[in-house]
């Protein structure tokens, strides 16, 4: 965390390739671009693959290089809009937060806890009722679990 | 390639037990005289097709004579031969057994915008086999690799019938199934249950939870799950796939049978009228989720514990255990409610 934002001002926005998570950087850049005070960490989580999908260490590490190739690619472009929007070049972050999720909301979540960012901000994917059932809404899972912090979901 | 294989055979032989050893414990354990000289061993398991009635797998320790292939029959449609999946007898013991051979069978799909992909993966069921072992839900047995590294599932026969067919088996109507057989059906369900929640808590799924994968076993009328080689990628929901297989069981055990709106159209066309999207099943829409419309004496508590999978839901469970949270008690209202209507309570 970066000491000099109060902690509402520390903003984690989680990220990936998708344009909801696009719409989300642009919302917070629109919204604090021009403002003193604010930090904006970009977060993406690099699932570590199940070992059911890729049993071969050799395939499980290159897949995981890959991975993170693409999404150093999608923070650095995230980080980008950002000081397109005025956002000073100290003020932005980027970070890979690689592990084994259960469940990626819980990993944001970790994330968000461990930096003791105030604000969290995720992109909503607009699942339908079934989608949602059975591959689940990581967005209404931090809303519901968030603890200590504020949520924006941005449509 | 034919030679290949022969050659391949016989330098097997050297490493195995001898085929008199074998042709010995086969007569012993089904009664049949083989020829020493036209025995197959096989500690190659690679081409499933391969491996055939009378050949003998050696693997570890075991000897398994095959017997044949299993077939599933999927809710009516005809026997689908399983090539990879044996019976067979263990030479050494002399009980009947299941051999799942390796076979990496990978399907992709979309679900509306998500993609999602299934396969099958020898190393999961073997996994946990060794998670479950000793657990009476749950089949039995463990793997093994052969000579070739394939893992190969040696599994106790479960004897029994599925949960399908003892549903469809029943001959009452609705209403006296209700009151009369299904409260212990589903606290035996309950039970089964509980054994994924046991799964899950052991960072495990089953991955293809179906009304033919519970096995009412014969022994014991313990319902005991089997066939848990699917695995899936990891979504936002690990169990998402799981727990709607148990909601589809749950609306199939209440419902007595899949209650199917194009039947229902037919049959009761002023009910069906009167239904609405939200009132069927969240996945498979030609089914009604909100049974208490066509049966009015289910119970409101069980009755919403049903609608959480329907397309009018909005909360779903997370966990088996949220799903038992909800289910336990209306097992409870239902034991009361078979008392009430009987008098003495039937066992």
């Amino acid at each position: 965390m970066v000491d000099s934002a109060p902690r509402e001002r520390s903003i984690l926005i989680s990220i990936d390739e998708s344009e909801n998570a696009q719409r989300a950087v642009d919302y917070v850049g629109r919204l604090v671009g021009n403002l003193p005070g604010f930090t904006v960490t970009l977060v993406s989580i690099l699932e570590e693959p199940n070992q059911d999908i890729l049993p071969s260490p050799d395939e499980r590490d290159a897949y995981i290089q890959k991975q993170k190739k693409c999404l150093e690619a999608v923070l650095s472009q995230a980080r980008d809009r950002l000081l397109s929007h005025g956002l000073d070049d100290s003020s932005v972050r980027i970070k890979i937060h690689q592990r084994l999720c259960e469940n990626i909301a819980h990993c944001i979540l970790d994330e968000q806890r461990l930096g003791e960012y105030g604000t969290l901000v995720v992109g909503r994917r607009g699942l339908s009722k079934s989608e949602e059932f059975l591959f689940g809404s990581v967005s209404q899972k931090l809303v519901t679990y968030a603890n200590n912090c504020t949520v924006w979901v941005v449509e | 390639m034919r030679q290949i294989e022969e050659q391949q055979i016989v330098d097997e032989r050297k490493s195995t037990p001898a085929c008199e050893e074998v042709a010995s414990l086969i007569e012993r354990a089904v009664g049949e005289k083989v020829n020493k000289d036209q025995l197959r061993i096989i500690t190659d398991t690679s081409n499933f097709f391969q491996v055939n009635y009378g050949d003998v797998v050696s693997v570890g320790d075991d000897l398994l004579l095959v017997r044949g292939v299993e077939r599933e029959g999927r809710f009516g449609l005809d026997d689908q031969p399983k090539d990879w999946v044996k019976m067979a007898i263990d030479l050494r013991s002399g009980d009947r057994k299941v051999l799942k051979l390796a076979f990496f069978e990978t399907y992709h799909g979309n679900f509306g915008s998500v993609e999602y992909k299934f396969f099958r993966s020898p190393g999961k069921e073997a996994r946990i086999l060794d998670v479950v072992r000793g657990h009476p839900h749950f089949m039995q047995g463990y793997g093994i690799t052969d000579t070739k590294g394939n893992v190969l599932r040696v599994l106790e026969y479960v004897k029994g019938v599925t949960v399908h067919e003892m549903i469809a088996e029943i001959k009452d109507d609705h209403e006296t199934y209700f009151y009369k057989r299904l409260p212990d059906i589903l606290a035996s369900l309950v039970k089964a249950y509980e054994a994924i929640e046991y799964l899950h808590g052991a960072k495990e799924i089953h991955g293809d939870i179906r009304r033919d994968h519970l096995i009412v076993e014969r022994d014991t009328a313990n319902y005991v799950w089997i066939d848990f080689d699917y695995a899936y990628e990891n979504s936002a929901t690990r169990v998402g796939f799981d727990l709607l297989g148990l909601g589809n069981i749950l609306s199939y055990v209440v419902g007595k049978g899949d209650v199917i709106m194009g039947e229902l159209k037919k049959d009761n066309s002023e009910l069906f009228s009167k239904l609405s999207e939200n009132d069927l099943n969240i996945v498979f829409r030609t089914r009604l989720a909100n049974l208490k419309k066509l049966y009015p004496y289910i119970p409101e508590k069980l009755n919403r514990v049903l609608l959480h999978f329907s397309r009018g839901a909005n909360v779903f469970y997370e966990s088996v255990t949220e799903l038992l949270n909800d289910l336990k008690p209306c097992v409870v209202e239902l034991l009361s409610l078979r008392r009430d209507a009987h008098g003495p309570r039937i066992r």
